[in-house]
């Protein structure tokens, strides 16, 4: 296998989510794009033991688990002090697809949101901008995660929007 | 790195992925194609899945219909609607689109309304049925026109119930 794209045979793995079947899709979609190393979790508890014993370099989640789901095992892999890693990509694959689902995963820390179904391609395209463009982090009072405003405009002269700044202003 | 008089900190952080991602692997359209391909593989494996996930179905709205009170049903609804939600991601990953989107409509349904009541079950039947009759069709690829009208009729039926 030579070509121009990515070698993604160093890259670990790992795929949280409570249907086995949707695991094997994931892994199989992976496995085709190169990934050989994998570490797998029915649930966000079960995951997040995963993710500190194996220190993933890229995680796959799902949404809707029990006892713990997606957005809690996010919010861990962000905050805990015992996180391994709390910058790690996190991609959230859920059928969830609701706007108001996408804001609360954004601002709970996901890197990358793909709604089910799931494409090879989407998924190809979430993985490349994980590795291609990198998101800086910010940190708030009650914000810990990658930067919410995708896209910086170098030449933007108006004023900031953060809330934090408004409230600066307000003083 | 702080910045100075913001309530905010911007950080850098090396990248751990990209560190471990070299040159050299398939090129993103063969990648996407074999990854493709691996779904197609995988479809015989999903049509066995599937019945699986219709015999739950069933079983789960027989549960629903048998409920003695208001809570026992949200208990049964919630079942009802972790099997729904599972078919609505895989049937789409697969092209089965139709049951996807019926599946979609039985999952709005069952997480905005606030309460399941009685008649309720009067809109879950028809989508378990159609959920029945699209996978023992194995209907994917291009939807039929009546096949679209049938979830188009049962998304309004929805919009309905949770808008009254």
């Amino acid at each position: 296998m030579s070509g121009s794209g990515y070698n993604l045979s160093r890259v670990r793995v790992l795929i949280v989510d409570d249907n086995k079947n949707m695991r094997e899709i994931i892994r199989s979609m992976l496995e085709a794009f190169g990934v050989s190393k994998f570490r797998e979790a029915e649930e966000g508890e079960v995951g997040y033991k995963r993710f500190v014993e194996s220190n993933p370099d890229l995680v796959i989640c799902d949404w809707n688990m029990e006892p713990l789901d997606g957005i809690e095992f996010t919010r861990r892999v962000r905050n805990n002090e015992d996180s391994p890693n709390r910058f790690v990509p996190l991609i959230m694959l859920t059928a969830n697809t609701e706007a108001h689902h996408v804001v609360q995963a954004r601002d709970i820390g996901v890197t990358e949101y793909l709604a089910k179904p799931l494409s090879a391609q989407s998924l190809y395209q979430r993985i490349s901008a994980a590795i291609e463009s990198p998101r800086p982090f910010v940190r708030t009072k009650t914000y810990f995660g990658p930067d919410r405003r995708r896209k910086r405009k170098g030449d933007y002269e108006g004023p900031e929007r953060r809330s934090s700044d408004q409230d600066a202003a307000a003083d | 790195m702080a910045i100075k008089g913001k309530n905010y900190e911007v950080i850098n952080p090396p990248s751990k992925l990209a560190d471990r991602v070299s040159k050299g692997g398939p090129d993103p359209t063969e990648a996407i194609g074999r990854a493709d391909h691996a779904v197609q593989e995988m479809k015989k494996d999903y049509k066995t899945w599937l019945r699986e996930d219709i015999e739950k179905l069933v079983k789960a709205l027989n549960a629903l219909k048998a409920a003695s009170d208001n809570a026992d049903r949200q208990k049964k609804a919630d079942t009802l609607f972790k099997v729904s939600f599972d078919i609505k991601g895989q049937a789409g990953t697969f092209g089965f689109s139709i049951l996807s989107r019926v599946a979609k409509s039985l999952c709005k349904l069952l997480e905005e309304k606030p309460t399941i009541e009685a008649d309720d079950i009067g809109v879950v039947v028809p989508h378990v049925d159609a959920m029945r009759a699209s996978a023992a069709e194995q209907t994917d690829g291009t939807p039929s026109r009546i096949s679209l009208e049938v979830v188009a009729a049962l998304e309004g039926i929805v919009a309905k119930r949770l808008n009254r």
